[in-house]
């Protein structure tokens, strides 16, 4: 295992998200929530990398299936795997539709990002956020955590966003996290993909420093 | 905020090393060489201890045999002369041997939550042995020598925040000492410099105990600690626009006070003309290497001659005596002294001023929220407002599309391709701004006007990071550089100075239009002095 800072936590999340395939923003979101996931004592890494593997086969939420969350109605025709990134992501930019909770999401990938990119959101205040076998309130405070171990790994989940009031125990937020090492080399592979292979050009040029100390 | 400009960033009293020193002396920080186990060519550790009234930390330093081959300023190094590691708290005997472990190794070693900071430093050659040859034979170092370069050892790289494991910034954030924009750094730099020249003086005197001499305070008090700053620090600003719109907007702030002041005390008056007689002075003994920065000096050098002579006369009797000199500056002087000119307006009004030290952190989380209600057209409309400046280019010619930012796989630090010669444009990374909003328009244009840009987003998802910019740029006037970051022409080393400068770094060397060398603390007190140098110190 090693011990990580939550920056490099962040950091390598994001690098993930995009080498997988996200945008530039919300591979941005990614880290932040990997960060938020981390302080909280969610687990981080194997939901990373269960994303980055399985982000191809995860899709947006459609305009008729947002427009029916805004308006409080049931969903309908869909059984497309929603992505936890892209729909979170629609529900901290548009405010009129955590206003519309409870919401009811169906067939959510990997619904642990919901709680991630929601607890990353300023904009997200006393939400619990709950599927059959975990659930998670989360606020300004921080993530407080209702599952263990593998209950928070789930792969395909309905979920229900509602307003919830703080819990009486304030929550503590992690300083440190920690990553199985097998499971950051994963990581890496994804990582590299942003990086740019060394040509004979670019190691010439480099930072442009001189290559030998000559004062 | 245009490049040319940045370019010729002068440090100011707003700058991160004279926040520190000013804290230091202000709170009678405790500063003192707490272990000294080096042997007599050199090697071995030391510990200084720094303590503001709440804590203490220890700068923990190393000093290694090096090759002379493998002695050099690049990122992609393995070995130094010297590595360091800003320790909070002291560390005992155990931690000392954590870190023996690891920080000689730099980015290879792994670090704690303890550790604030990691640096390392290479000697220069050419004067650290002529330091040590001149104090063995009892004798002072040749001070034009010393002046010509200006540091015994240069930086080549200083981290922080979270970096190999080191403590994550929100760690001290809180800490009233350290909450500043990089504080700890400047600490560590600022105790290295302590380190270089006891480093110097402890092999001279282990060489001739009987005869060597110590540098003499005026020699000592000129030495700084050489910084060798490439790309890596580049994209730094361009990454972080609410930092760099509360670091610009401080600077601004103080510049309107000052200019706004009905009058010009004679106290002023003579801290103004004593803060241009010491810049007269650095730029006597400014040496570089480059063409442009050498005219760029010269001017300068003309431009304080002309200050001088024109002060009096344009402060006598003017309404607003500090904006008449400033919109001299403006139509008379070269960029360098127009910059130099604000440096040295601010500089005798502390008491007016001293205070927008504490607005130059950032809280970045707050500021990262997409506001998703917002329309398409009024986003197009922000835009339009407020990017004006990227509508100069054109994005079709090759010119001005020449270059892209990339990681590189080999250091993982940020490069700078060049797009039709060079692989690696795919994976671009998100700094050509003004392109990219550019095109953000046009994408926006296409849209109906009412679609909510949450609906856009959902949609358009490569679009993200460049709406959470238009839109963090309307809030914060000075978050954007106004130029093409990735045109043929562009001059890395413009951003690097802009950054520096806001640092207190002086004596600007480019070395290419990609790196530069720079001193930190030049003729600044030494820790160790501040207890009894408090008075002076502002």
């Amino acid at each position: 295992m090693t011990d990580l800072s939550l920056n490099e936590v962040e950091s390598l999340a994001a690098k993930v998200g995009r080498g997988a395939g996200f945008s530039w923003g919300l591979a941005e979101e990614i880290g932040r929530s990997a960060r938020r996931l981390a302080q909280g004592g969610l687990p981080w890494a194997d939901p990373l990398l269960t994303l980055a593997e399985k982000a191809e086969e995860l899709q947006a939420p459609s305009s008729v299936r947002a427009e029916q969350w805004r308006e409080r109605q049931s969903e309908t025709g869909s059984t497309a795997t929603l992505c936890p990134i892209r729909t979170a992501a629609l529900l901290i930019d548009d405010p009129a539709m955590l206003r519309a909770a409870p919401l009811r999401l169906g067939n959510v990938g990997l619904p642990i990002w919901i709680v991630g990119v929601l607890a990353a959101s300023s904009a997200v205040d006393g939400f619990e956020i709950a599927w059959p076998t975990a659930s998670a309130w989360v606020g300004r405070q921080g993530v407080i955590p209702k599952a263990s171990g593998d209950a928070w790994l789930t792969l395909v989940a309905n979920v229900t966003i509602s307003p919830s009031a703080a819990p009486s125990s304030e929550p503590r937020p992690l300083r440190r996290a920690i990553a199985d090492d097998a499971v950051l080399t994963a990581l890496g592979r994804f990582a590299a993909r942003v990086n740019v292979p060394a040509s004979e050009n670019s190691r010439a040029k480099g930072a442009g420093g001189g290559s030998v100390d000559e004062e | 905020m245009r490049l040319d400009r940045l370019g010729a960033s002068h440090p100011t009293r707003l700058s991160f090393l004279r926040t520190l020193m000013r804290r230091a002396a202000r709170e009678r920080w405790r500063v003192r060489r707490a272990e000294w186990a080096i042997g007599d060519a050199g090697y071995g550790h030391a510990v200084y201890s720094a303590a503001p009234p709440q804590r203490t930390y220890g700068l923990v330093a190393f000093s290694t045999p090096l090759e002379d081959s493998r002695r050099t300023d690049r990122v992609i190094a393995e070995a130094w002369d010297t590595s360091y590691v800003l320790y909070d708290g002291v560390p005992d005997a155990d931690e000392i041997e954590r870190l023996r472990q690891n920080a000689p190794l730099q980015e290879a070693g792994r670090y704690c939550a303890r550790d604030l900071v990691l640096a390392r430093a290479n000697k220069s050659v050419r004067l650290f042995d002529a330091v040590v040859d001149a104090l063995a034979r009892g004798e002072q170092p040749d001070a034009a020598l010393l002046a010509s370069v200006g540091y015994l050892m240069r930086t080549t790289a200083v981290y922080g925040n979270g970096k190999f494991g080191i403590a994550d910034r929100e760690e001290i954030a809180e800490r009233p000492e350290l909450s500043g924009p990089f504080q700890a750094e400047m600490l560590t730099v600022w105790l290295i410099r302590s380190f270089t020249i006891d480093l110097a003086e402890h092999i001279a005197a282990r060489r001739a105990p009987e005869r060597a001499a110590r540098l003499s305070p005026p020699l000592r008090r000129g030495l700084g600690v050489g910084n060798a700053t490439g790309l890596g620090m580049a994209p730094f600003l361009v990454r972080h626009p609410v930092l760099m719109h509360n670091w610009f907007h401080a600077r601004e702030a103080a510049l309107a006070r000052v200019r706004s002041q009905p009058g010009a005390s004679g106290a002023a008056q003579a801290g103004f003309l004593a803060a241009l007689a010491a810049m007269q002075d650095k730029v006597r003994t400014w040496r570089t290497a480059d063409m442009r920065q050498t005219q760029a000096v010269a001017a300068l050098d003309a431009d304080l001659a002309t200050l001088e002579r024109k002060t009096a006369g344009l402060t006598h009797g003017a309404a607003l005596p500090w904006d008449a000199l400033y919109r001299f500056a403006e139509a008379n002087l070269s960029l360098e002294g127009q910059e130099a000119t604000v440096a040295l307006i601010l500089e005798p009004h502390g008491e007016l001023i001293d205070d927008l030290a504490e607005t130059m952190a950032a809280d970045e989380d707050a500021r990262f929220r997409i506001d998703g209600a917002m329309s398409c057209a009024a986003l197009k409309a922000v835009i339009a407002r407020d990017y004006a400046w990227a509508r100069r280019y054109d994005f079709s010619q090759e010119q001005a599309n020449a270059r892209f930012w990339y990681v590189s796989a080999e250091k993982l630090e940020p490069r700078l391709g060049e797009r039709s010669s060079e692989p690696g444009a795919e994976r671009e990374q998100p700094l050509a701004v003004a392109r990219d909003i550019e095109a953000l328009s046009r994408a926006l244009a296409e849209e109906p006007a009412p679609l909510a840009v949450a609906d856009f987003l959902l949609r358009h998802p490569e679009w993200r990071h460049v709406v959470r910019r238009a839109q963090i740029a309307a809030r914060h006037p000075y978050a954007e550089i106004r130029d093409n970051l990735i045109d043929a022409g562009m001059r890395p080393i413009d951003l690097l100075r802009s950054k520096l400068a806001f640092f207190g770094a002086s004596r600007f060397d480019p070395r290419s239009d990609r790196w530069l060398r720079i001193s930190l603390f030049a003729g600044e007190p030494f820790p160790e002095e501040i207890a009894r140098e408090s008075e002076t110190i502002s």
